[in-house]
Parts: structure tokens; C-alpha cells; sequence
């Protein structure tokens, strides 16, 4: 039985990673072109540190593609790890394969937001700059205001703050109640008290960390 | 029993973890908010000449166009900028330049030398401490450039390299 959740798991976790690469692949040719460069820094750097950046960033264009498979599992592990931990304290035993399961299976509209993102650009504004591209988050608290007049440290958890991360918690809490035979509602309780507490402290965290950078 | 018990004393000290953090976090949070809204007011009036340790003349704080940048020796980006600027003098004749920055005088000696800036009349160099720089300007990166007006009033902050017709929009702004 843990054999077959275990292959799983390796399964389910190499289509997020397929689908994620492919949509990066798609990004990169797509929506960043060299016009996109020049759209965004003409104002401020010469053709020739444009041309050089354009060069740089295309050597280390590999980088985007490595990193994609580390940031998903280390991702996975961690919500899986803070959900264990939110178990062990009710005293309920569940396997952490099962947990990572579940944190998997509740990713999967995330997979549409980078689908959404290249519509977007490619058919609604098809003029654009990087920061549109890094600031773009659709159904988010975001959209109600405008970037510009916002601070950098401000947009992180205003972009947090959408539509995706709310249905995100609903089938967290659909897929723990469905593997571990739970009441929803315990389910729910636990992704607020754990998942919850631990968003909370990376908000924190990545607000301070942005604010110091900048 | 124990067990039961020592579960507790767990959760009571994970939970105490947590407020600690979100409260040190949260703190740090609202202090660098305020810091940066007062930087953010001072940077938009030209800073008092005085204020600086300046190598050589001393810049004045006259009614001309003045242009801050903070620049290191070693940094390439800030090398491009002196260049930049002695190829386009003639562009900046009544132009106040203060390049600051944190290292020693004789490698200020050196930068200005280097790059023939040494010879140019409206070119000041001053040295700043780290401690000053943040007490003045809050944080810059290098180089970082400040435009401000005849009046002392900023005009636009550059950071990173910059191109001279960027500068130059300002200094012409017609």
C-alpha cells in the first residue's frame, strides 16, 4: 500500500513539474521577447547594457527550468512537514507520504495561474513591461490597486490575498478529509491552525525580508 | 500521563515560538515602514553641504542644478558613469555634481583622478560614513543617483547605471 502511494506521489509530483516546465518554456518564448527588455529599461540603461543583459540572462536562462522541480518540493515538503506537525499535536497518526499527497492534489489550480498569465499577455495587453509580468496576479487584492502608488513590500501579500489561495485551502482541506477519513470540518480546522500559521509567519517573514532589500 | 503532559508544555512553547517571531518580525516590519518615510521625505530637499566630509573643495549649496551620486571606486557600473559624464561635460555646464561614497580619501583621490573628473570645476568628492549615509539618505546601492533642481528639490532618484540622456531629460528638462 505505501509502495503504491509512494509511485503515486513520484507520478503525480513529475506532471506538476512537466506542466510547470512546459509553461515556463512557453513564458520565456512567448512573452519574453527582446522588444520586453527594451520596453523596460530604455528609459534608463544605454542599447549595449541592454544587449549585454539580454546576453547574461539568456546563459543563465537553464537556471529557470533546474530550479522549477527544487522550489516544488521543498514547497511540498514544508506544508506536508507543518501539516504533520498539526497532526501529531492532536494525536492523530498519518503518513507523511499521504500528507504530501494531499498538498499535491491541492496545487493543481495553481498550475492554471501561469496558464492565465500567458493569455493575458499574449492576447489582452499584449504591450507590457516586466513589472507587469511580475506583478500580474489574477482575483487578487492586488488588482484593486494601482502598483505604482503601492511599495515593494506591499505587494507580496497583497497578491497573496486571492481567489486561488482561498479555493487553495478548500481542497486541502477536501483532500485530507477524503485520504485520512476525517469530518471536513476537522480537516478545515487543521489547515487553518497549521497551514494557516505557517503562511502567516512566511508573509511576516517575506514582508521583512523585502523591506530590508529594498 | 507524561507523554500527555510533555505534548502540552510542546504546544504552549511552539505557540510562544510563533508570537515571539510574528512580534519581533512585526516590529522590525513597523520600524523600517517609519524609517523609510522619513528617508523618503529628506531625500526630496537637497541635503546641506556641511553635512558631508568632502575631500578637496567643498561643494556649495548654491542655486544650481545639483546631481548626488553615490558611487564605489571598484564598482564597474559607477566607472561607466564617470566616463559617461567626462564625454558629455559640455552637457552639464551648470551642474553641480557630489559624488559621495564610503570609502577612504585616497581612493576617492584615485576615482577622480582616474577618470579626469579632478580637473572639472563643478565636480565635488566627499566621503560619508556608512552611519551618515543611512542617517541621510536611508539605503542606496551603488551608484545611486539623486537629481535635484535649482531649487533643491529632487527632481528623480536613479538606481543603478544610468544613461546620460536619462540624466540629461532632467538637467534640460526642454
Amino acid at each position: 500500500m505505501d509502495s503504491i502511494s509512494t509511485s503515486t506521489n513520484i507520478f503525480l509530483f513529475w506532471v506538476i513539474i512537466i506542466f510547470s516546465l512546459v509553461v515556463v518554456f512557453l513564458s520565456n518564448n512567448f512573452l519574453i521577447s527582446e522588444s520586453l527588455y527594451y520596453n523596460t529599461f530604455a528609459e534608463q540603461l544605454t542599447a549595449e547594457k541592454i544587449d549585454g543583459l539580454i546576453d547574461q540572462t539568456q546563459k543563465w536562462s537553464w537556471l529557470g527550468y533546474v530550479i522549477v522541480p527544487i522550489i516544488y518540493f521543498f514547497k511540498f515538503s514544508l506544508i506536508a512537514l507543518i501539516l504533520l506537525t498539526g497532526f501529531f499535536f492532536i494525536n492523530k497518526t498519518v503518513s507523511f507520504s499521504v500528507l504530501f499527497k494531499a498538498v499535491m492534489l491541492a496545487e493543481l489550480p495553481f498550475l492554471f495561474l501561469p496558464l492565465i498569465k500567458l493569455f493575458w499577455f499574449l492576447f489582452v495587453q499584449t504591450n507590457y513591461t516586466f513589472n507587469d509580468l511580475q506583478y500580474f496576479y489574477p482575483l487578487s487584492a492586488l488588482q484593486l490597486f494601482d502598483v505604482k502608488s503601492l511599495a515593494i513590500w506591499q505587494i507580496y501579500p497583497l497578491q497573496l490575498l486571492n481567489v486561488f489561495e482561498m479555493v487553495y485551502w478548500g481542497l486541502l482541506a477536501y483532500w485530507l478529509k477524503r485520504l485520512l477519513n476525517i469530518t471536513l470540518t476537522k480537516s478545515m480546522e487543521m489547515v487553518i491552525a497549521s497551514y494557516g500559521t505557517g503562511l502567516l509567519l512566511w508573509v511576516v517573514f517575506v514582508t521583512f525580508l523585502s523591506l530590508n532589500a529594498t | 500521563m507524561p507523554h500527555k503532559t510533555m505534548k502540552k508544555q510542546l504546544i504552549i512553547t511552539i505557540i510562544a515560538c510563533i508570537l515571539a517571531l510574528l512580534t519581533y518580525f512585526g516590529f522590525q516590519i513597523y520600524k523600517k515602514i517609519e524609517a523609510k518615510k522619513v528617508f523618503a521625505e529628506q531625500v526630496k530637499r537637497l541635503p546641506k553641504s556641511t553635512n558631508f566630509q568632502w575631500i578637496g573643495k567643498q561643494a556649495p549649496n548654491n542655486d544650481a542644478k545639483t546631481i548626488i551620486l553615490f558611487f564605489n571606486p571598484d564598482c564597474d557600473h559607477c566607472q561607466y558613469e564617470a566616463k559617461a559624464i567626462l564625454e558629455h561635460k559640455s552637457d552639464f555646464t551648470t551642474t553641480n555634481f557630489w559624488w559621495v561614497t564610503t570609502v577612504d580619501s585616497s581612493a576617492i583621490n584615485d576615482f577622480s583622478k582616474k577618470h579626469h573628473l579632478d580637473k572639472l570645476s563643478k565636480h565635488y568628492f566627499a566621503k560619508l560614513p556608512v552611519e551618515k549615509v543611512v542617517e541621510t539618505f536611508g539605503s542606496v546601492s551603488v551608484p545611486h543617483i539623486f537629481n535635484y533642481d535649482k531649487t533643491g528639490v529632487l527632481q528623480k532618484e536613479f538606481r543603478g547605471e544610468t544613461k546620460i540622456e536619462a540624466l540629461l531629460k532632467y538637467v534640460h528638462p526642454n
